[in-house]
């Protein structure tokens, strides 16, 4: 099993400041953490652009994305001859996958595609299984569902579930109390506006849809129009 | 007895063997300055050999040091970090004009990540400026230096240069430098220039202050102890040190020398520590080991005596006593004696000596001194001798 992450994962650890010695804990007990190229440039990248970060985190946390963008590059090479040419390869698989999926959602992220991409490639290519970790609310409600359109079964991972299952008790705690804290859910509770519980319905009945989609294959491309709402 | 009773009693032996309390031979821990060398040969051949190769060639070079605790790293760094030491080794290629700074730094045990190396970087810097701040010659060097980089380093620099400014006694001074926006930038405080963002900025603030400093003195010599801590430290924080040294290496391509001290019994040890990039820099790698041949111990013990604390040995102890321990030295720690291991062994050997005369007003270590000695307890056989007697009490 390798771990692949998504931006959200290094964006939460930062924010709550959690130290990279609780990521490494994890990768001792559960498996390797890659940063795809993507994800790695746009975070070092949103790195240089957070105000509250110190001098020694925004160091560290540089060096450890880079350091799992090489593991996830020395990775590829592993198993292709050219990691260049597996990087267009997915690249590709990206552009197709966006090309379905903007039919059911024009607002699809290309980001989250090619992550969807990435595990595709791993997990045909390599005798390793790919989870995704992700906080990312979209990709942990629907992404399973859409890789089920590539013929994929995919793993979807959030930091809460990693934090329980390798039991990291302190970073576990912080985690709780920032969900605790967001003020969406805070809202939920006392004043949830009507027009957001609508929104929040209605995203939720559309996921569920795309869950009993029938085979897209057979009617192509307008069958998932009507599916969609 | 307590640690203080102890060296108060091992003070008033060597007082008593005609020793100056002062240059105890046989410190537990390396003087402050160390003009002596009795440890072993063959690594003080290395070292001078890096210290010249040093001199002669303009290259940045990087050595590690390994070897266990209280194998003389540390001290060896003392040692050639003496100006007296460093003036001798230059005669000897008639270089007497020759001058080096030495910087000595120690890792931390780092409690979150980045710590370890970004101290590392706070200690050279401001171990730099200190120098800078000292010296008329650097401030002025200083002051007509336009090479200050680029971004914010450049402004950081350009700073405290506005704050130079010739004092009544017309005299050089930096106005209040902990307090100029630019040192606190580059020493990781809260600066209007923000923060440091990577680790090459790290690295190219100290190439700035080595260029200045390399006007002044022929060698700037950077000693980081303790880099063992690093064992204890994350795969990222390692990968950033390992990092940092490497583009130090890198950038800073002349008139460097960094020692990496590492208190690791082998090298496999250190390899496991630091990136390879970084070991294929390192020019040469230097063991301290344990000692363990008796002849060793022997003019070890001569030697630090005669060097250290320029008494004659044989004045002070017997030829024959000298061989004894140091055969039984050899014998009971079993491939592991360390030189501080030695040294706690004499403190012992000398205390209960002079215990053991009756406390005089001299005395002189002779075998039969030696053996009422070796025959008073230590605390470890006190202590395995309460535990047996309460053994076999319950029993």
């Amino acid at each position: 099993m390798i771990l692949l992450a998504d931006e959200t994962l290094y964006d939460m650890w930062i924010d709550l400041d959690i130290d990279i010695l609780y990521l490494e804990k994890i990768q001792d007990k559960l498996s390797r953490i890659f940063a795809t190229n993507r994800v790695a440039s746009k975070m070092l990248k949103k790195l240089e652009g957070k105000r509250r970060i110190g001098s020694r985190e925004l160091v560290a946390w540089k060096t450890k994305i880079a350091i799992d963008n090489q593991s996830y590059i020395d990775f590829l090479s592993s198993f292709s001859e050219d990691a260049g040419q597996t990087d267009e390869l997915i690249e590709q698989e990206t552009s197709a996958m966006l090309e379905m999926l903007k039919k059911i959602d024009p607002g699809v992220s290309s980001d989250d595609a090619n992550l969807l991409a990435s595990a595709r490639w791993i997990r045909l290519n390599t005798k390793y299984e790919p989870l995704i970790v992700t906080d990312d609310s979209d990709l942990l409600t629907c992404a399973h569902i859409l890789s089920s359109f590539f013929g994929l079964t995919l793993g979807f991972l959030s930091s809460f579930e990693i934090l329980r299952l390798v039991e990291l008790d302190e970073p576990f705690t912080k985690c709780c109390s920032y969900f605790g804290l967001s003020d969406k859910l805070a809202g939920f509770e006392h004043e949830w506006p009507k027009s957001d519980l609508e929104d929040e319905i209605s995203n939720a009945l559309r996921k569920t849809r795309l869950a009993c989609h029938p085979s897209p294959h057979a009617m192509g491309a307008k069958a998932l129009k009507i599916i969609r709402r | 007895m307590s640690s203080d009773l102890q060296k108060e009693q091992y003070n008033k032996a060597l007082n008593a063997l005609g020793i100056n309390r002062d240059k105890d031979p046989f410190p537990l821990d390396p003087p402050k300055s160390v003009d002596y060398w009795a440890d072993n040969k063959d690594i003080l051949q290395k070292m001078i050999r890096a210290q010249l190769d040093s001199t002669m060639f303009a290259s940045s070079f990087i050595y590690v040091l390994y070897g266990p605790m209280g194998g003389g790293k540390t001290f060896a760094i003392k040692y050639f970090a003496n100006p007296e030491i460093q003036k001798a080794i230059l005669h000897t290629i008639k270089k007497p004009e020759l001058e080096s700074l030495n910087i000595r730094v120690a890792a931390i045990v780092p409690l979150r990540s980045g710590q370890l190396t970004f101290s590392l970087h706070k200690d050279i810097v401001e171990r730099c400026f200190s120098v800078i701040k000292e010296s008329q010659n650097l401030l002025k060097i200083f002051m007509e230096s336009t090479e200050f980089g680029e971004g914010n380093i450049r402004r950081a620099f350009r700073n405290i240069k506005s704050s130079l400014s010739y004092a009544l006694d017309r005299k050089l001074k930096i106005r209040d430098l902990e307090n100029t926006e630019g040192y606190k930038f580059l020493t990781q405080t809260k600066s209007q220039y923000g923060k440091l963002q990577d680790v090459n900025e790290l690295v190219e603030t100290i190439r700035i202050l080595v260029f200045i400093l390399s006007k002044r003195y022929e060698r700037v010599v950077i000693s980081i102890d303790e880099l063992e801590n690093l064992a204890r430290a994350t795969g990222t924080e390692r990968f950033l040190c390992s990092d940092f040294f490497r583009k130090l290496h890198e950038t800073i391509e002349h008139d460097m020398t960094l020692f990496l001290i590492f208190t690791l019994e082998s090298f496999e040890d250190v390899t496991s520590l630091l990136q390879p990039a970084l070991l294929s820099r390192v020019q040469e790698q230097i063991e301290f080991s344990y000692v363990r041949d008796a002849a060793t111990v022997k003019e070890y013990i001569a030697e630090c005596i005669l060097k250290r604390s320029s008494v004659n040995p044989y004045e002070v102890i017997t030829e024959d006593v000298i061989s004894e321990i140091s055969d039984s030295l050899v014998t009971s720690f079993q491939g592991k004696l360390s030189f501080r291991k030695i040294n706690t062994e004499i403190h012992r050997i000398f205390t209960n000596a002079y215990i053991s005369a009756g406390q005089p007003a001299r005395y002189k270590i002779d075998k039969t001194l030696y053996e009422k000695a070796i025959k008073i307890p230590s605390a470890d056989e006190v202590m395995k001798q309460i535990t047996k007697n309460a053994e076999g009490g319950e029993k």
